[in-house]
């Protein structure tokens, strides 16, 4: 379970290749939210040693994955999960933060860092965790094996399939027990995720610079720029902005530039 | 002048209240925001599947106005022109003469599956003002072909080593031969010349067509900060001219492009990243050979003939 | 070859390994993955030819239906609103014995706007005269586009080749993709030569094709054609009986067009259609654990109706339960109807209880199921043609038909 655009339905079918490289019969599925970016994805996977049958969502899994740690911090969904089945939760804190949930064993990773420290980004800074996510699930899910693991992520199409193969990898040995750093990992984490993303920031001090010419304002995707007048202002609604630059593009004067946050 | 006095060079109505559902970076929501801005809220859209139908109403819908909705009515794919004639019947019958009645429609709806549609809604002179926003493929379902992809442009349906042998239809050539009042281009890079064309659009009865090249940052495969810098370069190599024709014969160019190498436009888009220089001469060759048609009706027409 | 595909992916290698002289389609979700994968087919040379994008459905249908009447291959796909574009060139392939194979998607029509699943899209083509079968999974999908051509081939009709949108088109299963050489063997190459006096004629050149001689606009003429098409029709299901025993011969894999499943002993039988049938098996498996006698009967082909097939199997039960994915408004589900008639001979009654479920992609859980089978096993006689299952109360009005029976 993630959001539009983290890779959720990809990486149901790479455990899927997966599980049946290693001669497992498998079948992976998706339910879509709201059909556009940032609605909640889910998507299913069954591995059976037999054929499977059953053609419908997935109601009372073993194994949620969940890659949007925010669906599960904002309100208690129904988690389609069964009572005792297995939590694996892409974030920074420990697993008691999450006991609140309920009656399952929870596991924690922090795929947003592993990701962003191999490298496996999207051009806007934003980590990709799919992959990574993926290495922590065979971690769990023993019946998959981490190489056949190796072999789909090559094989799917997936762009630098070799970083992403080593995301996945310190992500499973992580889960398996073989790093020893993983508790101090948890508390150092923090907002790591936020770190290093960059946002347009609007320098009106830096004279003589913004000459009024209302570009960023008119050019915004995402409707994002709003102004004000007497005196001039420039809002910038960071819950809006999608990060595309194009401001700092057209911004004739560069009065607008990238910032980084911290 | 101070900053107090300067007049106010957009307005500040919004008639899309965000988040909308368009990708980021997308050309067409500022399309959408430009024409409203010019239109106002006395409008019914009419939008056939393709990129805007889902994105203004996903995951909310975002088209509002002063705590209302403004009028969107999803059609068919091919219906949107048909449909748009008899929604504006209906509201002559019932005295509305001041509502604008426009399909929304994407080059798939428009250029394809719907050409028949908007070629009768143009030959009865339907009182409606049909825009195509163009991003040259069926971008909504995942980037295949249509008629409106370039020549040597690849799309999933004609993937390398067969990219689109055919060169882009000529729309407004095939549009503006039905004597219409009004057809214009429009660009997403050039806002002041946009909104200056739709408030031309607004004031004339009759079907007008307004033709607005809105590039893809998903389907061709470019940074997303390029968004109007490539929507700036396919104007100035005269990829995609900005002309007004009326009535079919008289040819306005709007802009004097500045003659850009069609590599500028070419080179930052994934999508022409295979071509070899006898390509891109194939398509440089062709963009002159437009331009300089253009270039000649325009000079010639005049309300002298024909313009085919 | 074992791979983990979509249903979209199995049927464009089903098309792949029929060999296709002539393909051509036009996107439309849930559909847009069948003419990707087929153009990527044909850029990595496995097609001869090239894909062939048109304008609309209509142009879809129409262009392979004029390259099938010079005697060639076809293939096309498409779904829903798509397939309604096509209607008129269905009537006109079916009419002229085309044997075109084309892979529908089911989705339902708008308004409103779904884009996931429902059957009512083919079964609203039901009259056009194309064969019609429905798929249980993506190993089904692939292995009946093959049989497809063999049959469509063999009696020169039309067949149309359900898959269901989203719950097999976008849904990833283990599929066993065969091998070329031995498709071939099951398959011969298309060229169809008929012999009229003056010689041998390719189709093109006596279409339509009719006995004896062209007589358009002929109101004898047509109905005798019509007399014809109706008795082709009639015959083909030893067609499909035949095709599929060779296909299970060459392969070790067969699909009945109506499959009985535990069905011997049973009491109540659960008749169904497309992926929802997998579960059903398992809901079956798992009542009979706990004593019951339930059955399932699938049914595969629907059209040309296998009325024979199917009142074998369901004539003289205690209890026929119906769950369909489609409903003809105002009156019941489709299969419904069909099947009661079918039942309706000799004036015996079978009791045939209609539940209308998953329409428009609504999930048909097995829960769902076992509940529906647990309330018809406690009803006498059925109370109503429709019986809603798993509808969501808070969908509805308030002022909705309060003798309507509906099972959560």
């Amino acid at each position: 379970m993630g959001s539009g655009g983290q890779g959720v339905v990809v990486a149901a079918k790479l455990l899927a290749d997966a599980a049946a490289k290693g001669g497992y019969i498998s079948q992976s599925f998706a339910s879509y939210g709201a059909l556009r970016r940032g609605g909640q994805v889910e998507s299913f996977v069954r591995i059976s040693g037999s054929q499977i049958l059953v053609h419908s969502k997935m109601y009372g899994a073993d194994y949620l994955v969940i890659m949007d740690e925010s669906f599960v911090k904002k309100s208690k969904p129904a988690l389609g999960v069964k009572d005792g089945g297995v939590l694996l939760i892409n974030s920074s804190e420990l697993p008691e933060a999450f006991s609140s949930l309920g009656d399952f064993k929870i596991v924690t990773i922090n795929a947003s860092s592993i990701a962003r420290s191999r490298g496996v980004l999207l051009p806007n800074g934003v980590p990709v965790i799919n992959t990574t996510i993926l290495g922590a699930v065979v971690g769990v899910v023993s019946i998959v094996n981490f190489d056949h693991l190796a072999e789909a992520i090559r094989e799917g199409k997936i762009p630098v399939p070799e970083k992403n193969i080593e995301a996945a990898r310190e992500a499973y040995q992580e889960v398996v027990g073989e790093a020893k750093v993983a508790a101090a990992k948890g508390i150092e984490g923090g907002n790591l995720e936020k770190a290093a993303e960059r946002y347009p920031v609007y320098n009106r001090d830096k004279m003589p610079r913004c000459n009024r010419c209302m570009v960023c304002y008119i050019f915004c995707p995402s409707l994002a720029i709003s102004y004000e007048t007497k005196p001039f202002w420039l809002n910038i609604n960071y819950k809006l902005c999608e990060r595309c630059g194009i401001c700092i593009e057209e911004c004739p004067r560069k009065a607008i530039s990238w910032g980084v946050s911290n | 002048m101070t900053t107090t006095e300067m007049p106010l060079r957009y307005t500040k109505e919004e008639y899309i209240q965000p988040p909308h559902g368009f990708c980021p970076g997308c050309s067409i929501p500022s399309a959408l925001r430009w024409f409203l801005k010019v239109v106002g809220d006395k409008v019914i859209l009419l939008m056939p599947p393709g990129c805007a139908s889902p994105s203004v109403l996903f995951p909310k819908r975002s088209l509002i106005y002063q705590g209302r909705y403004i009028k969107v009515v999803a059609t068919p794919f091919g219906s949107a022109a048909i449909f748009a004639g008899g929604l504006k019947s209906a509201l002559i019958a019932r005295g509305d003469t001041e509502t604008q009645v426009v399909a929304w429609a994407g080059d798939g709806a428009t250029f394809d599956i719907g050409l028949a549609g908007v070629s009768g809604a143009a030959e009865r002179n339907d009182d409606i003002i049909y825009v195509c926003y163009d991003n040259e493929a069926y971008q909504n379902t995942g980037n295949q072909r249509s008629s409106a992809t370039p020549w040597g442009g690849t799309t999933t349906t004609n993937p390398l080593p067969n990219p689109k042998m055919e060169h882009k239809k000529d729309i407004m050539s095939i549009i503006a031969a039905h004597r219409i009042p009004y057809a214009a281009t429009l660009s997403t890079a050039y806002p002041d010349d946009f909104m200056r064309k739709v408030q031309k659009a607004k004031g004339i009865s009759g079907f007008r067509f307004l033709h607005i090249l809105t590039p893809c940052p998903a389907g061709w495969r470019f940074p997303l900060e390029l968004g109007v810098k490539v929507a700036r370069l396919a104007v100035e190599t005269k990829v995609f001219p900005l002309f007004e024709v009326e009535y079919g014969d008289t040819i306005t160019i709007a802009k004097e492009p500045k003659g850009l190498p069609i590599e500028e436009y070419l080179r930052v888009q994934g999508r022409y990243r295979h071509l070899a220089q006898e390509q891109i001469n194939v398509l440089q060759s062709e963009v002159n050979k437009r331009w300089d048609r253009l270039q000649y009706l325009a000079k010639y027409s005049l309300g002298k003939g024909c313009f085919v | 070859m074992i791979k983990v595909i979509t249903g979209n992916e199995a049927a464009a290698y089903g098309a792949l390994l029929s060999q296709p002289e002539v393909v051509c389609a036009y996107p439309i979700t849930p559909q847009s993955q069948i003419p990707e994968k087929i153009s990527e087919f044909y850029a990595q040379g496995l097609l001869k030819g090239k894909f062939i994008n048109v304008e609309s459905e209509m142009a879809a249908l129409g262009y392979v239906t004029g390259a099938s009447l010079c005697g060639v291959r076809v293939f096309t796909a498409t779904s829903s609103q798509g397939l309604a574009w096509m209607h008129e060139g269905l009537h006109w392939a079916a009419g002229a014995r085309l044997p075109i194979v084309m892979a529908n998607v089911n989705r339902p029509f708008g308004a409103p706007w779904n884009l996931t699943c429902d059957h009512i899209d083919s079964l609203a083509q039901r009259d056009t005269g194309w064969m019609q079968f429905y798929c249980e999974s993506n190993q089904e999908i692939l292995d009946t586009i093959i049989q497809a051509y063999r049959i469509a081939e063999q009696v020169s009709l039309p067949a149309m080749v359900c898959l269901d949108g989203v719950y097999l088109s976008y849904l990833s299963e283990s599929v066993n993709i065969p091998d070329q050489a031995k498709v071939d063997e099951y398959l011969p190459p298309y060229d169809p030569q008929f012999e009229i006096p003056g010689g041998t004629w390719k189709l093109v050149d006596i279409h339509p094709p009719m006995k004896g001689g062209y007589d358009l606009f002929s109101p004898t003429g047509f109905m005798g054609d019509r007399y014809e098409l109706h008795k082709l029709e009639s015959r083909c299901l030893e067609t499909v009986v035949k095709a599929d025993k060779e296909f299970y011969e060459l392969f070790g894999r067969s699909y009945p067009p109506v499959e009985e499943y535990k069905c011997d002993d049973a009491d109540v039988v659960v008749v169904c259609v497309g992926s929802a049938v997998g579960t059903c098996r398992h809901v079956i498996n798992s009542l009979r654990n706990r004593g019951q006698k339930v059955g399932l009967v699938k049914m595969k082909m629907f059209r040309p109706f296998p009325k024979d097939l199917v009142r074998k199997v369901l004539l003289g039960r205690r209890k026929v339960v119906i769950i369909e994915r489609d409903l003809s408004p105002g009156q019941c589900g489709i299969f419904f109807q069909e099947i009661k008639w079918a039942l309706n001979i000799d004036y015996k009654f079978t009791p045939v209880y209609g539940f209308v479920s998953g329409l428009g992609g609504a999930d048909i859980t097995a829960t769902l199921i076992e509940k529906a089978i647990l309330y018809t096993i406690e009803q006498e006689l059925p109370e109503q043609e429709v019986i809603w299952l798993g509808l969501e109360e808070k969908k509805i009005s308030d002022d909705y038909d309060r003798n309507a029976i509906k099972i959560h």
